[in-house]
């Protein structure tokens, strides 16, 4: 058996072709020649050669004009008036409709202060007039493959008037992949280049012992000419007409990877590149808590450092799903958490995070959480600083914000757990979750006031998240410390406890998550860039935070009752209206 | 790293920026390539997706 191929180059669409039986072929094309095609030189016409390869060149030379036209025509093109107004930054660009209709790209240099004409605009990359480099050679098309999740996209150059087929087979050649997607990449070549510049396929023919079976394929119903089925027909494609139809009826641009092809019934993993990046669990509406706990291990701990194992096995059942606990097991460990020392209030702390997730049914009433919050806040600010009273204090204060009560106590103390005046061995546990506390309290937006400054950097938070310190406080006078800034004096601060109840599920939520990253990371030392202070703003000298660190109440004489840009005074967190009183429902 | 990646979706411009100076970006796109599981790796990529957007 005897097969071949031929394949002519016209210079528009070609009907179907006639075999002569000298073995020439005879095509008709839409420019209305038709043309006598031999392998035999001797035949060959050279003024017919010249004058086809002339309109080649004029038919390839009209089609990059045309693409031209039509990229200028899609820009955005200002008129020359536009170049009076300076522009926003070095390197702006601009294109510009000249006199003339000359398209032409200006960009800005801030050294000179005007606009430098660039040239004029004679392409526009991605839409098929640019060229692109690959391995060393300028194609005009470099498309994308995705063939595989996580892999680099592969590579297809395609040139206008390139045969398909052959660019699709080098392509899955040099990749390695099997000649199975052919067809399909053929098809992906065809939509994203327009049929126009595709190279005419205009005959396929098979011969079989003397031209029994010859498989004419004409464009718009081109046949697989290594199959003999039907090997891609260009949706809807008038001869001449641009294709550029992506599947699914989708616009594909094949410069971004957009439209990356993927082949649809590919074995192996194909999935669309084009598909918006979705997020997979965000944004987390769920609040976080720290729910897991060894029972057995705490309350070994708690037995190694002599607490009645009954009472606290009673308050351990009960936060496991047992009856609550008496009021006198409660009230052991409301004592133990006033009375034992730093050093061993974690295992009570752990306790106390798994009651809050159980509340009343765990024991919770006003004395418990008042003494759990100031357990916490004594094992974070009072030395030794151990890192598991760190670890589990702030587990705590998130679990904490799942029963009112505690909350509220909670808060109470917030400025002991998250801020105090002696930051430095504490920064390097709660950075991000005393900053988010600090400064996301409100939606507000106004200019940031310097909180502290803790080791070195400092801090902001923005003034209507701090509200002026009242003789009220005088019961609670470590409330949320913060010296040193400014704040206007026209606003009114929102008590910080109420901001967090209005969404504390949001805030609890970061609250974990931000406990559980820090815990982790030591954030200051491994990213020491921090906020930067806002336009203006003077840093006050480091002896300017509160003379008194707020651990007294502050004087009748000396507590201001409004906040003054220039006042170097104490301003303290408003408790919540509520109290530990409130406590037990 | 979910909440974080939330931290960053909801909060104001200053929370980016922290979580940008942090280099969260960079935490996040190295567990995301090389994370311990599936799903650390696929919170990892929301988070990188978040620290971009």
């Amino acid at each position: 058996m005897e097969s071949a191929s031929r394949r002519y180059r016209t210079p528009g669409a070609s009907g179907p072709s006639i075999f002569l039986p000298n073995a020439d072929a005879v095509t008709c094309c839409a420019d209305g020649a038709v043309r006598v095609w031999s392998a035999e030189t001797a035949r060959t016409d050279p003024d017919a050669a010249k004058s086809l390869d002339d309109l080649m060149s004029q038919r390839t030379a009209e089609r990059a004009q045309k693409s031209l036209a039509d990229a200028q025509s899609k820009l955005k093109t200002e008129p020359p008036s536009a170049l009076l107004t300076p522009g926003d930054r070095d390197g702006a660009t601009k294109v510009i409709k000249e006199e003339g209709g000359v398209v032409a790209a200006y960009a800005w240099s801030a050294a000179s202060a005007t606009w430098e004409r660039l040239g004029e605009v004679t392409g526009v990359s991605g839409d098929g007039s640019g060229k692109k480099t690959y391995g060393g050679k300028e194609y005009d098309y470099v498309f994308d493959v995705d063939f595989k999740d996580g892999a680099p996209p592969l590579k297809l150059p395609f040139d206008n008037g390139d045969n398909p087929y052959d660019a699709a087979e080098t392509f899955l050649e040099t990749s390695g992949l099997p000649m199975e997607y052919r067809e399909q990449v053929v098809n992906f070549i065809v939509q994203n280049v327009g049929a126009e510049n595709v190279t005419q396929v205009s005959l396929f023919y098979s011969r079989v012992g003397n031209l029994t079976d010859v498989v004419f394929c004409v464009q718009g119903a081109n046949v697989d000419p290594f199959t003999g089925s039907g090997a891609y027909v260009p949706g809807g494609a008038a001869p001449g007409g641009a294709s550029g139809g992506a599947p699914g009826g989708g616009s594909y641009d094949p410069f971004t990877g957009g439209g990356a092809y993927v082949p649809s019934a590919a074995p192996t993993p194909g999935t669309s590149s084009n598909a918006a990046p979705a997020f997979k669990f965000l944004p987390m509406k769920t609040p976080l808590a720290f729910e897991a706990a060894k029972f057995d291990g705490i309350l070994k701990k708690l037995s190694e450092f002599g607490a009645e194992d009954g009472a606290m096995g009673e308050v351990a059942a009960a936060c496991n799903g047992g009856d609550p606990p008496g009021a006198a097991s409660v009230a052991t460990l409301v004592t133990y958490l006033n009375t034992w020392p730093v050093d061993k209030l974690f295992p009570l702390l752990d306790v106390c995070r798994m009651v809050a997730l159980r509340g009343e049914a765990a024991g919770v009433s006003a004395e418990l959480a008042a003494a759990a919050a100031a357990a916490c806040a004594r094992s974070v600010a009072e030395t030794p600083r151990l890192p598991a009273n760190l670890l589990t204090a702030g587990r705590l204060f998130c679990n904490a914000f799942k029963h009112a009560g505690l909350r509220d106590a909670f808060l109470l103390h917030a400025s002991q757990i998250l801020v105090s005046d002696d930051e430095a061995s504490r920064f390097r546990s709660f950075p991000l979750l005393r900053i988010w506390f600090l400064s996301s309290v409100s939606p507000c937006d106004r200019s940031l006031v310097r909180v502290s400054t803790i080791a070195g950097r400092d801090f902001f938070v923005r003034p209507d998240r701090i509200t002026q310190c009242r003789r009220s406080h005088r019961r609670t006078p470590r409330e949320l410390s913060v010296a040193g800034g400014t704040c206007d004096r026209a606003h009114t601060p929102l008590p910080l406890a109420n901001a967090v109840r209005r969404s504390d599920t949001f805030h609890f939520n970061l609250l974990t998550a931000v406990l559980d990253s820090t815990r982790r990371m030591d954030w200051p030392r491994r990213h020491p860039r921090m906020p930067r202070p806002p336009p203006g703003w003077r840093s006050p000298p480091r002896s300017s935070t509160c003379p008194r660190a707020c651990t007294r109440p502050p004087s009748r004489a000396s507590a201001p009752r409004r906040l003054s840009p220039r006042a170097q005074s104490c301003y303290c967190l408003a408790p919540p209206a509520t109290t530990t009183a409130g406590l037990g429902r | 790293m979910i909440a974080l990646g939330t931290l960053v979706l909801n909060g104001s411009a200053e929370c980016k920026s922290l979580a940008s100076d942090l280099g969260l970006a960079d935490v996040a796109e190295a567990l995301r390539v090389s994370g311990g599981t599936e799903r650390t790796r696929e919170a990892a990529g929301d988070l990188k997706l978040a620290m971009s957007r």
